[in-house]
């Protein structure tokens, strides 16, 4: 058997039947062992560039996985200047796609075919060697036997925490912190959700809702969403993919709200249906990719309204410590930076998913605030869950330990604690 | 050695039993009686004292976890099983005739334990319940000042949606505490 890690490929710009035939082609390369495998998790992507968004699809890809080798398909010819980009004409045969395989295997970095600590462990051990005598005192072997549990459980946390932050840029993107003082750059922060498909579902939905009857939304190719008010449902109509390509772009003139006839009422049932609420949540996430809405006081007070369903909705990083301070204090953004030392997106994204549901609000006047933030007094702001003990230091190390086997099971991985 | 404890507390039905084996590393110990009042009607065994799981640390240490018998003839119990725990798992029953009055009464049954630590709510059933929605407990929780306090749709069953819990009430005691 090959120690060659099996390859892990992702594809994008591909639907039903298209979808169904590539599923079909890839069962027949057997000398190259790979599976398909969710987005976020892929050692390689595909992206058919002569689909509708092709092109968007392949800028998204860069800019969520720059380092991660692509293989792209078209019938026309590919004037690329990116070395991890190999390029495959149609129509696509076996060997032609084998090939491509094998290329960007070559161009995975070398600690791609070295098993990662998750793996080892998985593995089973080796016959065990002989021990020799140690020259250190019985009592230290419980000692050392926790050191050792300690460090697997370091090193399983660090992966778990790699993890997170690919989901991560899946959903909040990788935008880079800016400088909040500098007036020119703060404006790259904001974005005005009205503009993207955010704005468009949320308008919908208030129709809707006001109608008492279904609606649907189009983007000039067809529809891609039914939004129904009466069960606080969506029947989702294209991919995700293309959902989180078409919400990530401000909206063209064609992306529109229309009424459904008759014979759409009974057809939209045969499309899959999620809660509207976790509609909503990713559009806001994937419009705002780590920015704030337009209109965002960096130096008022957030009041958190109600937390997040989070075992039903995607859970941005530091989702749960950014709501867990906000539960205990009204702190600025830039306050909430400062508290957590996490990026700004992480921040930005959240603020802006839980504004789309209205579970965030800044109602105190922005100018109280900025003197307050001249004289940083975190406590000075009210508290708005009085039960909630005084931090207690003294546990945080058990928290840690605790939290990082939480993290474990979270992210569906060997548990690190 | 300390003895560090989380406590599932919450009405007759509503999953404790089953969340706690759910987070637990061990299979949990219970101490189950076959129901002989109203109970009956709702499932054939109840908790009389407590159900015990445990969640084994990297290091060593261990977090204990403890079902509270549902009951409120069985109050007592719960005074003596939150003595020393770390946080409240409140999880309601979205089937039950009027849920969101049972989460307040389980609020004031456990108000000296959450002022000194904290609480997050599972509301569980939602499958053969969908309403209240949450906002009905949030509404309810911002009356009884706690609005900040998590509340989020669980399975028992599920040992995600309860670890979930746990991470939640562990960031509302301390934020900065990081994995």
């Amino acid at each position: 058997m090959s120690n060659t890690p099996r390859l892990r490929l992702c594809h994008a710009g591909m639907e039903g039947r298209s979808l169904h035939a590539f599923e079909i082609f890839l069962s027949r390369i057997t000398s190259i062992e790979f599976q398909i495998t969710p987005e976020d998790q892929a050692d390689v992507g595909f992206i058919d560039l002569d689909h509708e968004r092709g092109p968007q699809l392949l800028e998204e890809q860069r800019r969520l996985f720059p380092s991660r080798p692509l293989i792209v398909a078209t019938q026309k010819a590919l004037a690329s200047n990116d070395a991890l980009v190999v390029p495959l004409g149609k129509p696509i045969g076996l060997g032609a796609f084998t090939a491509a395989l094998e290329q960007v295997r070559t161009l995975l970095p070398a600690s791609w075919a070295a098993p990662t600590p998750l793996e080892a462990a998985a593995t089973p051990a080796p016959a065990p060697v002989q021990a020799q005598p140690a020259p250190v005192a019985a009592s230290a072997a419980p000692q050392d036997e926790h050191s050792l549990m300690a460090q697997q459980g370091q090193d399983s946390l660090f992966l778990l925490r790699q993890q997170e932050e690919r989901m991560a840029a899946f959903y909040v993107g990788t935008k880079p912190d800016i400088d909040l003082n500098d007036a020119t750059a703060r404006v790259a922060v904001f974005y005005e959700p009205a503009n993207f498909l955010q704005g468009t579902i949320s308008r919908a939905r208030s129709h809707a809702q006001e109608i008492g009857r279904p609606v649907k939304i189009n983007d000039g190719l067809g529809t891609v969403l039914y939004l129904s008010p009466g069960d606080n449902h969506a029947h989702q109509v294209c991919s995700n993919n293309s959902l989180r390509a078409l919400a990530q772009l401000p909206t063209q003139p064609s992306v529109q709200m229309g009424q459904i006839d008759h014979h759409e009422l009974a057809s939209m049932e045969d499309f899959p249906t999620r809660p509207l609420i976790s509609l909503e949540w990713d559009a806001a996430l994937w419009a705002s990719r780590g920015r704030l809405p337009l209109g965002t006081d960096l130096d008022a007070p957030v009041r958190l309204n109600a937390w997040p369903d989070l075992t039903r909705l995607v859970i941005p990083p530091e989702a749960m410590r950014i709501a867990g301070l906000w539960s205990r204090q009204r702190l600025s953004l830039r306050q909430t930076l400062e508290q957590l030392q996490i990026p700004q997106r992480y921040v930005f994204a959240f603020y802006s998913a839980c504004h789309a549901l209205n579970l965030v609000s800044q109602p105190e006047l922005a100018r109280q605030t900025q003197a307050a933030h001249q004289h940083p007094t975190p406590s000075a702001t009210p508290e708005p869950q009085e039960s909630v003990a005084p931090q207690q230091p003294a546990m945080r190390g058990l928290f840690k330990r605790l939290l990082g086997k939480l993290l474990g099971t979270r992210l569906g991985e060997a548990e690190a604690g | 050695m300390s003895h560090y404890k989380i406590i599932f507390g919450g009405p007759v039905g509503a999953g404790k039993t089953t969340a706690v084996a759910a987070a637990s590393d061990i299979p949990p110990v219970r101490t189950d009686a076959a129901a002989s009042d109203e109970v009956r009607s709702i499932k054939p065994l109840t908790t009389v004292a407590m159900d015990y799981g445990l969640m084994k640390l990297a290091d060593g240490s261990t977090i204990h976890l403890y079902g509270t018998p549902g009951q409120d003839r069985f109050d007592f119990m719960w005074e003596i099983l939150t003595m020393g725990g770390i946080a409240l798992i409140l999880l309601v029953d979205n089937s039950r005739a009027d849920p969101v009055k049972d989460m307040r009464f389980y609020l004031q049954a456990f108000k000296d334990f959450i002022s000194r630590t904290a609480v997050a709510i599972g509301v569980t059933h939602t499958d053969a319940a969908p309403l209240p929605e949450l906002s009905a407990y949030a509404q309810a929780l911002e009356e009884e000042g706690m609005s900040c306090a998590p509340i989020f749709t669980v399975d028992a069953r599920n040992k995600r949606d309860i670890c979930l819990l746990i991470e939640a009430v562990l960031s509302v005691i301390d934020p900065l505490a990081r994995a």
